[in-house]
């Protein structure tokens, strides 16, 4: 097999090559911006890798656009029975990220998700998550891995291997998961899934494990973008990833990054050994802009206030040079792709099967056009092929832009909040609302870290319906899983199935008390608070969803961090004063007054001097 | 004036059911105050084990027992026992123990009357009653802390102790160390109390049943538990190495948490020895040096451990305030009865306002509540210091009091 890439590759260096020799005399009298980037691209009949791109736009009620964009790739084949000191074969990758593969080999990850998200999904206007929030992570960094290992102990080894190397390649604090933030799910992340879908064990003797983790309080940055556009063979020079550009696509209301790789494995008797398998990666990124406020700052960078000429005023109420009523948003809008990112799309992508696509989701009231250099194309479909190295650009506009193609609705929604005041305990408050006229099952995985000391005794349920006045919590608890906190070593577990009937609000409260930090235990900006991860749930039945809450702000009670010395010091006096104050009584004679002063004058120094020089002038005979 | 027990047994119930009535969230308000509720004694943890632990119905349980986690640090029997007791009358059974109690400060006060004239004048419902009345010992049993189980403990070994019955005496020291570990060291004054009155070779003899008697029912104890907590030994660490590790860092009254919040990571295992030799310096040299007043001894000795402890509680207060009731006939010879006093009130009435403006309002910082904590420590190395020079006084009085003469020490 080896051999056999070897010369597919070696096929492929030499078309390259022919290639380029060729494209350079027919380009020297067109473009002449563009040839750098062209000179390695197969154009038509070029060897074709496993790789696919898409960019889907959607707008969004009030004006807001969303952009996902999808890449897709695979790595070469390799055999699990292979050892990686086997030098018969080198690695070789071709459009699979060399970052990652070996990674994942050395690791024996089978299943890596990583997610970047930050922002506010308003799933009440903007209906459901993308890709039914398979794809979106909560606030923050999210990490779940499902590694192969032979006892836990090996597997939270790699996971952490992992979890380090994950870290430098992304510019992220991935490597602060550690034992109190890693947590092994036991209903949520499909883990049934596991067993139905037949992951690979590459050792027949070893186990799957499932770990998350997540952190709350992880900034999201281009610093994390340039990584991810690095892991794509277009590297973000070509194809629409040439649109990714970290000051326009964190300049929004809402952002996710997501990698998913998975391990496929075509020999279904994976078992024996003698299966090829591949990896299968999934990049995405989603992001939310609202337009007028990026058409407005591409205007006018710098904000200053409008001309009275620019104002738009509200007709019906009075107006004058002096007063005016800002209009309503305006629902006429046009704009293009290049003025949400900034940039241009240059050119398609020539290593894939297919070339690369954008799609636009909308409704009739809404127009889509490509622009190809200067010229304006529509489509039926408003799908676009990318099949030239040109530049392209998309050119949306409607005259009544809140009719929106519409979004499926979201099948629940939950929102969690602290409860409580003061800074040594508080309360959780879960809110389940179930639109729908149907039951919804779901699963309920919550994370907490270990100074919530929580207290599921005082769990009570609210229920909002008259109908369903009855219902206790046994009766919408299918299956729990509790794993309470251990300090500074696990965190909080709780995960659980339960059905939500039809058309009814439930609320569900517990308390738990905020625990004191050692001072070095605090983050540099202690009185910020700290981050709780979100709750994630996931609809199990019929239309598959998952969602996740905001993350929470925990403030917790701090020390005065200029006080170390201090309160060694004063501490230590008040021991040392009792214990002084006891020993000298303990110890020490009782006497009258007049016996300690004859003792005492014993003791002092003239005395001494007075009986020394009485010696002294005895034993000279004085 | 006159109390026989049943009448402070009676007081004793009607303020606390009076408390109970007036106040019905009062218990779980005093139960999440730092004062009278620690991680180790709360009543809100000892719930949770008894909702979500083995044998419960409730939907949501522990998978892995009680003490795999950071929240309950109840020992297995005490959680056994009360699981045979609907959560409704947990109110109740605390008022009892209450009761038990005071009706053992009675029976405690008429024996050491017997024993030593020194306590001859001393009222027998005093102690008692002092114990009824107390603001702290109420709210502590309307809080519900486990404290109460600790102290019921104490107060049998001690009156056992007098009685001279040894394997009881061991029986209950075993307990209240079983439940909260440093009473265990009341053991050394109780060694001399068993002695007081016996010959020297029934000394040896004595001290040594009494050691054994101890060792066994600590080990009969912890075996139990171990297999009533499904062959497990995590109990240990939960309820104990938590103690002598300091594991929880909660606000209270004691001298350990700002020192060891404060203190470089570097130096917290050291310090953690300091403190816990710290706790140990005086016992054993307070049993030496009044082997002669053991009734005393034990009460110093007691003050000496809700001064140093890791996690003090206003409940611990409450009870050894009650037994220094026994120090009314040599009350003459303090010192600083007023001083030590106001010190202490002063503290007890600061704790509060002082944590409301650190953690409730924000307008404080930790400073106030560590504060505090100094005051406190003052207040109780201040009595303790006058108890003993009372103490030493009464040694070189003898039994005819001279509060004219003036002594020193040298």
């Amino acid at each position: 097999m080896s051999n056999s890439i070897t010369t597919f590759v070696l096929q492929g260096l030499l078309l390259i090559t022919g290639l380029v020799i060729a494209t350079d005399e027919s380009l020297s009298n067109t473009e002449t911006k563009d040839i750098n980037d062209q000179k390695f691209r197969t154009i038509d009949t070029g060897i074709q890798f496993p790789y696919e791109e898409r960019l889907n736009v959607r707008p969004l009620p009030h004006n807001h656009l969303l952009s996902s964009f999808e890449f897709q790739m695979n790595s070469e084949p390799f055999f699990p029975s292979d050892s990686s000191s086997n030098f018969d074969k080198y690695d070789h990758y071709t459009i699979f990220p060399k970052a990652i593969e070996p990674l994942l080999r050395r690791t024996d990850v089978r299943q890596l998700h990583l997610r970047f998200t930050r922002g506010f999904w308003d799933s009440e206007e903007w209906g459901r998550l993308p890709h039914d929030g398979f794809k979106s992570g909560g606030s923050g960094v999210e990490l779940w891995a499902l590694i192969e290992g032979n006892s836990k102990k090996d597997a939270y080894k790699k996971w952490k291997s992992l979890a380090n190397s994950l870290s430098g390649s992304f510019c992220a604090s991935i490597n602060f998961i550690d034992l109190s933030k890693t947590n092994y799910p036991v209903f949520s992340f499909n883990p049934q899934e596991r067993e139905n879908e037949g992951i690979p064990l590459f050792n027949s003797t070893n186990n799957l494990y499932l770990m998350h983790a997540s952190l709350a309080n992880e900034p999201i940055c281009t610093e994390n973008l340039t990584p991810l556009l690095k892991l794509l063979p277009s590297k973000g020079k070509s194809g629409i990833s040439s649109l990714l550009d970290g000051h326009k696509l964190f300049d929004s209301i809402w952002h996710n990054m997501a990698i998913d790789i998975t391990t496929q494995c075509v020999n279904d008797d994976s078992y024996s050994n003698s299966g090829e398998c591949f990896y299968e990666m999934e990049a995405n990124v989603d992001v939310v802009a609202h337009i007028p406020s990026i058409l407005a700052r591409n205007k006018n960078p710098i904000p200053k206030p409008l001309g009275g000429d620019d104002l738009h005023c509200d007709l019906s109420k009075p107006y004058d040079a002096y007063q005016c009523f800002p209009s309503p948003e305006t629902s006429e809008i046009s704009f293009s792709l290049s003025d949400i990112f900034g940039k241009n799309i240059s050119g398609s992508n020539d290593l894939s099967f297919t070339h690369s696509r954008i799609c636009a989701s909308i409704s009739e009231n809404w127009l889509a056009t490509i622009k190809v250099d200067d010229g304006l194309f529509g489509t039926d479909d408003n799908c676009f092929d990318l099949t030239e190295n040109r530049n392209y650009d998309i050119y949306m506009e409607s005259g009544s832009s809140n009719k929106v193609a519409r979004n499926d609705d979201v099948p629940i929604y939950v929102s969690r909040s602290l409860t409580g005041y003061g800074q040594d305990h508080g309360g959780l408050r879960t809110v389940f609302s179930n639109p729908t006229l149907e039951p919804v099952r779901l699963s309920y995985y919550e994370s907490l870290p270990w100074f919530m000391r929580i207290y599921l005794s005082t769990l009570k349920m609210e229920v909002t319906s008259d109908i369903y006045q009855n219902l206790t919590f046994n009766d919408i608890v299918e299956s729990q899983y509790y794993m309470p906190a251990i300090d500074r070593k696990r965190s909080t577990q709780l995960e659980f199935i339960m059905t939500i009937p039809a058309n009814c609000t439930i609320s569900l409260t517990y308390e738990f008390d905020k625990a004191l930090l050692h001072f070095t235990e605090y983050p540099p900006d202690a009185n910020h608070g700290f981050e709780i991860e979100s709750l994630i749930i996931t609809i199990l039945e019929s239309a598959p969803y998952q969602l996740r809450t905001a993350t929470l702000l925990l403030y917790l009670s701090t020390p005065d961090f200029s006080m170390p010395y201090n309160v060694i010091i004063i501490s230590s006096t008040i021991m040392g004063l009792i214990f002084g104050t006891l020993y000298n009584l303990i110890t020490k004679r009782m006497v009258t007054m007049d016996e300690a002063e004859k003792i005492l004058a014993t003791r002092s120094i003239k005395y001494k001097v007075m009986m020394l020089k009485q010696r002294i002038l005895s034993k000279l005979g004085f | 004036m006159e109390f026989t027990s049943v009448t402070i047994c009676a007081i004793c119930a009607t303020i606390r059911l009076l408390g109970l009535w007036a106040f019905p969230s009062i218990g779980n308000l005093l139960d999440k105050s730092v004062e009278f509720s620690t991680p180790v004694t709360s009543y809100r943890s000892l719930k949770e084990a008894l909702v979500l632990g083995m044998g419960s119905s409730n939907t949501i349980t522990f998978n892995n027992g009680y003490y795999d986690g950071g929240v309950v640090h109840h020992p297995p029997l005490l959680l056994q026992a009360l699981q045979g007791i609907p959560i409704a009358y947990h109110d109740y059974l605390f008022i009892l123990f209450d009761c038990l109690i005071l009706l053992q400060f009675v029976k405690l006060t008429e024996q050491v009357k017997r024993q030593n004239k020194m306590f001859i004048n001393i009222p027998t419902w005093l102690p008692a009653l002092v114990y009824a009345i107390n603001p702290l010992s109420l709210m502590s049993c309307l809080s519900k802390s486990s404290v109460i189980f600790t102290n019921w403990c104490i107060i049998n070994a001690v009156v056992q102790a007098i009685n001279g019955n040894i394997p009881i005496t061991a029986m209950f020291i075993s307990l209240s160390g079983y439940l909260s570990l440093y009473p265990i060291l009341l053991i050394f004054p109780l060694i001399n109390l068993i002695n007081l009155n016996s010959s020297n070779p029934q000394k040896v003899n004595n001290t040594i049943r009494l050691i054994l008697y101890t060792i066994y029912y600590c080990g009969f104890l912890i075996f139990i538990s171990y297999k009533i907590n499904g062959n497990n030994w995590n109990f240990l660490r939960a309820n104990y190495m938590v103690l002598l590790n300091f594991e929880i860092v909660t606000p209270n009254l004691g001298i350990w948490w700002y020192f060891f919040i404060e203190m470089f990571t570097e130096f917290i295992p050291f310090f953690k020895g300091t403190f816990g030799l710290f706790l140990l310096s005086f016992v054993i040299p307070l049993a030496i040096r009044f082997c002669a007043q053991p009734f005393c001894a034990s009460i110093t000795i007691l003050g000496w451990l809700i001064l140093t402890k890791p996690y003090p509680v206003l409940g611990d207060y409450g009870f050894w305030f009650s037994f220094l009731a026994y120090f009314v006939p040599i009350a003459g010879y303090m010192r600083y009865k007023v001083f030590s006093m106001l010190l202490f009130i002063h503290g007890i009435m600061l704790s509060p306002i002082f944590y409301h403006l650190w953690i409730g309002s924000g307008s404080g910082n930790s400073n106030f509540f560590y504060a505090v904590s100094l005051v406190n420590a003052l207040a109780i190395g201040t009595i303790l210091s006058d108890l003993i020079w009372a103490m030493l006084r009464h040694e070189y009085d003898g039994e005819t009091p001279n509060y004219e003469i003036k002594l020193a020490q040298v």
